[in-house]
């Protein structure tokens, strides 16, 4: 199992408690108003709810020092988009793991059978129906009817296979960006399929809330129809398919025969190829959210397995040396580039970007559970948008969309909010 | 009418297979990580059949479990599907009792909540499958038990029940109070709603510790655990070669019965 | 015992139930302080609950209900330290997280109000944005402007041209013990916030005076600090260089660099004339650890030690900083500053001329923002020792008895070998004072380490009495009474002094002593 409290003991255990979790990493805060990057201390305030608090919960957990599991701890442990930003500030500094400890903290409660009533409702429907979203599994295809897209579920072979992910699929808004998302897929002359209604959830919002058991199986399923439909890529417009994809599944032991790219990443790379190529301008100022499991979450985890061993006195040295996912290899320049790419695109950065981007607040099932923490995460970010003069704000991510679009809504704003899909389509 | 119902905490069986371990010392399954308990699925279908005759005729129905550690949020979906009352028998000492122990003390909260019409049981738990609690539970209360039921229906004072057999069912009848243990072929539990899991918190939800109940002292274990662990999954392949397909063919008997599965 | 309910109830009412907790699960995160911890991570007692007030008039609220409930309330601000938490059984937490606005950054007269959670870099980048800098002390721009200029001592590197945070400190405002408000110097005239004494009898000696009363004598709810000129662009870009964030383009008339000299005393000549030719914009003596560990992963840092380079070429040396406010100053400083050199027989030393070096220490001396690296990462405890704010020779005759004594450690194998010096220290205020501390690494996890350290610094404070080497500044795990205890009758009984100010400021005794000093004789 790839979830251990135990695994993450020592980790729990040197958190020096300096609060650098609470902040960007210091020499990337640029001011008051945005100096936050936990959205869940930002708004609940206690150490309890800022990485290192969540790291002593855990310690306290595992060394068996709260006997009670009450409802107030699971409150705590699950308001949290386990969006990493706390892992990236500290480990600058650090060589702690703090966000895997949140996983397992979480895990080992559900091991206990601890949760919170609305998770066992994603929980069974994902069990039934292969999805978080209580949607008939049935229905999952229906996004693509009369594509004329090839269906590897009924034995059609195709080169890549995309992978449209739960919210794309039965959101009617954003299964419209799915369609066109194919079918800029075929204008580009890829050889794409899906897979219809056998395609299923990733696994992610499972693995996330601690229900590693039900994660496993959707993640090895995955692999294995992958492996089986013989394709070379899958493509995916969901970013937490993406990041656990890449960050989690290899961590299975299961070989994968598929390369895994978001589709950024390709509609990178065909513009890059001429394969697609504006024609028409966009005008306006806009910027770009990092979706956390696009950017720093996205990056390969591997667990350092080793022996301590004590040299100059009490240096503690791991042996082999832990590698580091310090979030800065996830993938924020193809978005970037394909928006800066469109004719007479204004683009302008945030304060709070890539590594220490501030999440939108979806993640990690608080927009299923907790909505007024989800919104309030967004809202915030929206306000940043419009204090560099954003017009309209770019995302990548289904749960980022949908938040921030229900936040503007909410709070009345003129703010756009794109998919950047929907951008290049209408830039074409 | 008042309708006990025995729901027991069991690790998932569907769990994935990679998640499954055992701990050949304690031989005890160790509990994965991020893999809930369930209800027993059984004992989800004597739940239903309680709901169902609650609905058909009105009846209280208290769900009862026992053991040293409960999840409270799994075990609180009984009272989200329908039950009006969840009972935790919780208590370090009801640690890995075995079937007789435990229909010992189910029948101890079973007395102590007195006037009880009906008690319901699934078939079997789906970790040791022993199918035995629920006739033990009946011989400690002195009641008719019923097993293997899919269907259950009460009229004048008697409980009719279609039986599960090898080639259909049998019908029994048997007068009230009685036990009845419960097969999958009865239906699955219903769904539960969203607001039926927040109602089921203002639910009364008691907990009974060994202390509460008047429980005799519980007979020693009639079983002994020798050993637990993973069966080992070996598949070997070989292929049949002949100069005609018949001849392969009866290659392949002739394997098939030298391995004494023919 | 716990709060009764009708207490908690009172304080519910004030801060509201989002704000106030006695949930185990939160009380045990608070209990997570591994700096000052004897061994482990896990104080002994607990706050009976945390809350969170969001302004003054809800510190004042819970501070009467403390006195009249005779409850013991203990403030902190970022809360980083065994001293946030109550030493008392029965007692609440004060977490002022909520109250962390900038209120007011006055360019013209140089001066910004803040509320106690306000961290200096956010104070620092809203200063540059108005051409103005702040001052960060040692333990990094993640700390509290507040804290460290009302209550807990104050040092920092860059003190060298921007003060030190007890100097800096102007207009507070201050919930007494009691729950009554007093507002020191200017604004307590309603004149603005801009002097924190008026005539008469200092009240910034009464409150914090050498090294602060450490959260025990009050809730300090608003103060006023100096500001500095800040010469360089009103926002730094970073770049990332893995593990850093680095200034993206050199500063302008900035200049980085390590200097080496022969003996601790030639440098403690040149931190003297440097200090006196007002030169300079940071200074500190950096130990070849603790460079070493800004630079390094773990492997790396053990690998290159053993070949003693680091030690050798760092052995006595100091990372000095100029930064002038034109070229002309530019050239005129390191003219001085190559004098001063060639007097005392410093070297610029060729580690620090690499770029990496280069960026690396032009961002850490302005952020401070990498001080858990070298603290925290390698053995996960840490702690410091000794601690002077007094001139060079006492800094240096501490780092001397501090040498010895280590080594006695490092030897028994209880504490790291960071090749025993290892003090972060130097001239600040101008070169007036100078500063030190000793620190040391150790496994707070591992009981015979724990233990060692733990008599090391019960020694070192010996050591202090013995050799008449002043009080030590942040032995946390010897604050209050007993430090105080120590050194009272060695330093003309200055602890009878706290004690009466305990007494007058708090009669019902109602602020958590235990980190400042008891009321009792």
């Amino acid at each position: 199992m790839i979830l251990e409290l135990k695994d993450y003991l020592d980790d729990m255990k040197r958190c020096a408690r300096c609060s650098l979790c609470k902040w960007p990493p210091l020499a990337q805060m640029k001011s008051w108003r945005f100096s936050n990057n936990c959205p869940s201390i930002a708004r609940y305030n206690f150490h309890t709810y800022s990485g290192g608090g969540r790291m002593a919960l855990g310690l306290a957990l595992a060394e068996g020092r709260l006997d009670t599991i009450t409802d107030e701890l699971l409150n705590i442990v699950y308001r949290c988009t386990a969006c990493g930003a706390c892992d990236s500030s500290c480990k600058y500094n650090a060589e702690l793991e703090v966000l895997w400890p949140i996983y397992s903290t979480r895990a080992h409660l559900a091991g206990m059978g601890y949760f919170l009533p609305e998770h066992s409702m994603i929980i069974d429907s994902l069990r039934k129906e292969d999805n978080t979203l209580m949607k008939p599994k049935a229905d999952r295809g229906k996004w693509a009817e009369g594509l004329g897209v090839k269906d590897l579920s009924k034995g059609e072979k195709a080169e890549v296979v995309y992978h449209a992910g739960c919210l794309y699929c039965y959101d009617p808004e954003l299964s419209a960006i799915a369609r066109d998302t194919v079918l800029l897929l075929k204008q580009a002359g890829v050889d794409v399929g899906i897979r219809g209604s056998q395609e299923t959830c990733c696994g992610s919002t499972a693995f996330q809330l601690g229900f590693q058991g039900e994660f496993i199986k959707f993640a090895e399923s995955n692999i294995d129809d992958w492996n089986a439909a013989g394709v070379a890529r899958v493509v995916t417009s969901c970013a937490c398919g993406f990041g656990i994809m890449k960050s989690v599944y290899p961590l299975l032991g299961r070989q994968m025969k598929f390369e895994v790219l978001h589709i950024t990443q390709y509609l990178d790379e065909l513009l890059k190829q001429g394969k697609l190529r504006f024609s028409r301008s966009f005008p306006a100022r806009v910027t770009y959210h990092d979706p956390c499991n696009l950017g720093r979450k996205s990056e390969t985890y591997v667990p350092w397995k080793g022996t301590e061993k004590k040299v100059l006195g009490q240096f503690i040295l791991r042996e082999p040396e832990k590698a580091v996912s310090r979030g800065w290899n996830g993938v924020y320049e193809p978005p970037r580039d394909i928006i800066r790419s469109v004719p007479g695109i204004q683009f302008v950065e945030m304060e709070r970007i890539m590594e220490y981007s501030w999440c939108c607040g979806a993640g990690s099932g608080v927009k299923q559970t907790m909505n007024d923490l989800a919104l309030w995460t967004a809202s915030e970010r929206i306000a940043e948008a419009k204090s560099v003069g954003g017009e309209a704000i770019v995302t990548a991510c289904a749960w980022c969309e949908q938040n921030l679009k229900e936040a503007v809504r909410q709070t009345g704003g003129n703010l756009m909010v794109y998919d950047i899909v929907e951008l290049v389509r209408q830039a074409l | 009418m008042q309708i006990v119902v025995c729901v027991k905490q069991v690790v998932d069986p569907e769990m994935p297979h990679s998640a499954f371990r055992v701990d050949p010392e304690q031989k005890r399954v160790v509990p994965p990580p991020g893999t809930p308990p369930v209800l027993s699925p059984f004992d989800q279908n004597a739940l239903e059949a309680a709901l169902q005759i609650r609905d058909r005729l009105g009846a209280k129905v208290i769900a009862v479990s026992m053991g040293s550690s409960l999840a409270r949020p799994v075990l609180s979906r009984t009272l989200a599907a329908g039950a009006d009352e969840l009972i935790l028998l919780e208590d370090p000492s009801f640690r890995d009792l075995d079937s007789f122990a435990a229909a010992g003390v189910l029948a101890a909260a079973v007395r102590k909540i007195g006037e009880v019409d009906m008690v319901f049981t699934g078939r079997q738990s789906s970790d040791w499958d022993s199918g035995i609690t629920g006739c033990v539970l009946a011989e400690e209360l002195g009641f008719p038990c019923i097993t293997v039921a899919s269907k259950v229906e009460i009229a004048d004072g008697q409980v009719r029940v279609e039986r599960v057999i090898a080639d259909g069912f049998e019908v029994v009848e048997a007068p009230l109070p009685c036990v009845v243990t419960i097969d999958s072929a009865l239906g699955e539990l219903r769904q539960v709603t969203l607001q039926a899991l927040s109602a089921a918190r203002k639910k009364p939800l008691r907990l009974w510790k060994a202390a509460d109940l008047d429980l005799p002292p519980l007979p020693p274990p009639r079983c002994e655990l020798l050993d637990l662990f993973v069966p080992k999954r070996e598949t070997n392949c070989e292929f049949m070669d002949g100069d005609t397909p018949g001849a392969a063919a009866a290659r392949l008997a002739e394997r098939l019965r030298e391995e004494g599965l023919l | 015992m716990a709060l009764r309910r009708d207490t908690y109830r009172l304080f519910e009412n004030v801060v509201g139930p989002e704000n106030i907790s006695d949930e185990p699960a939160v009380l045990r995160s608070y209990m997570y302080q591994p700096f000052g911890s004897k061994e482990g991570v896990w104080a002994e007692i607990s706050p009976e609950a945390v809350i969170l007030p969001a302004t003054t008039e809800e510190v004042v609220a819970i501070a009467k209900i403390c006195n009249r409930y005779g409850i013991v309330f203990k403030p902190m601000s970022t809360g980083w330290g065994l001293h946030n938490l109550p030493g008392v059984e029965g007692a609440v937490s004060l977490d002022l997280r909520r109250m962390n606005r900038i209120l007011e950054i006055d360019e013209k007269n140089m001066y910004a109000v803040v509320e106690p959670h306000v961290i200096c870099m956010q104070l620092q980048v809203e200063a540059m944005k108005r051409g103005l800098n702040c001052h960060i002390i040692g333990a990094g721009s993640n700390t509290s402007v507040l804290a460290s200029a009302t209550s807990v001592v104050g040092y920092g590197p860059d003190g060298l041209s921007m003060g030190f945070s007890g100097r800096n400190l102007l207009g507070v405002e201050w919930v007494l013990p009691t729950g009554d408000v007093l507002k020191l110097g200017s604004p307590g005239a309603g004149s603005g916030w801009f002097c924190g004494d008026g005539p008469g009898p200092s009240l910034r000696g009464i409150i914090r005076g050498w090294e602060g009363a450490w959260g025990g004598l009050g809730v300090f709810t608003k103060c006023a600090v100096k500001l500095f000129h800040w010469n360089g662009p009103p926002e730094l870009e970073m770049k990332r260089t893995p593990p850093n964030y680095v200034l993206k383009e050199p500063i302008k008339n900035m200049k980085v660099a390590l200097f080496s000299f022969p003996t601790i005393e030639k440098l403690a000549e040149a931190a003297l004339q440097l200090g006196e030719a007002e030169i300079g914009w940071f200074v500190s003596r950096l130990s070849p650890s603790f460079v070493g560990l800004q630079m390094a992963s773990g492997a790396n840092y053990v690998a290159t030690w053993q070949t003693g380079m680091l030690q050798e070429m760092l052995k006595y040396s100091f990372l000095f900083v100029i930064f002038a406010n034109s070229e002309g100053e530019f050239d005129y400083q390191q003219k001085v500053l190559a004098q001063v050199l060639g007097d005392t027989g410093g070297q610029i030393s060729p580690v620090s001329e690499s770029r990496e070096m280069q960026e690396l220490t032009a961002t850490a001396v302005i952020k401070v923002d990498e001080v858990t690296r070298s603290c925290f990462r390698t053995t996960g405890g840490f702690n410091t020792s000794f601690g002077a704010m007094d001139t060079v020779d006492l800094a240096m005759s501490q780092i001397k008895a501090g040498r010895v004594l280590k080594d006695k450690y490092i030897r028994r194998g209880v504490i790291m070998d960071d090749g025993g010096d290892n003090s972060a220290t130097l001239v600040f205020d101008q070169g007036h004072m100078a500063y030190t501390e000793m620190l040391l690494m150790y496994d707070h996890h591992d009981h015979d380490s724990a233990e060692g350290a733990y008599q090391y610094l019960t020694e070192s404070n010996q050591a202090m009495l013995d050799q008449k080497l002043g009080t030590p500044i942040f032995q946390v795990s010897q604050v209050g009474q007993g430090k105080h205890g120590m050194f009272g009758s060695a330093c003309y009984n200055y602890d009878k002094w706290l004690r009466r100010i305990k007494r007058q400021f708090d009669p019902n005794n109602a602020c958590d002593p235990t980190a400042y000093s008891s009321p009792e004789e």
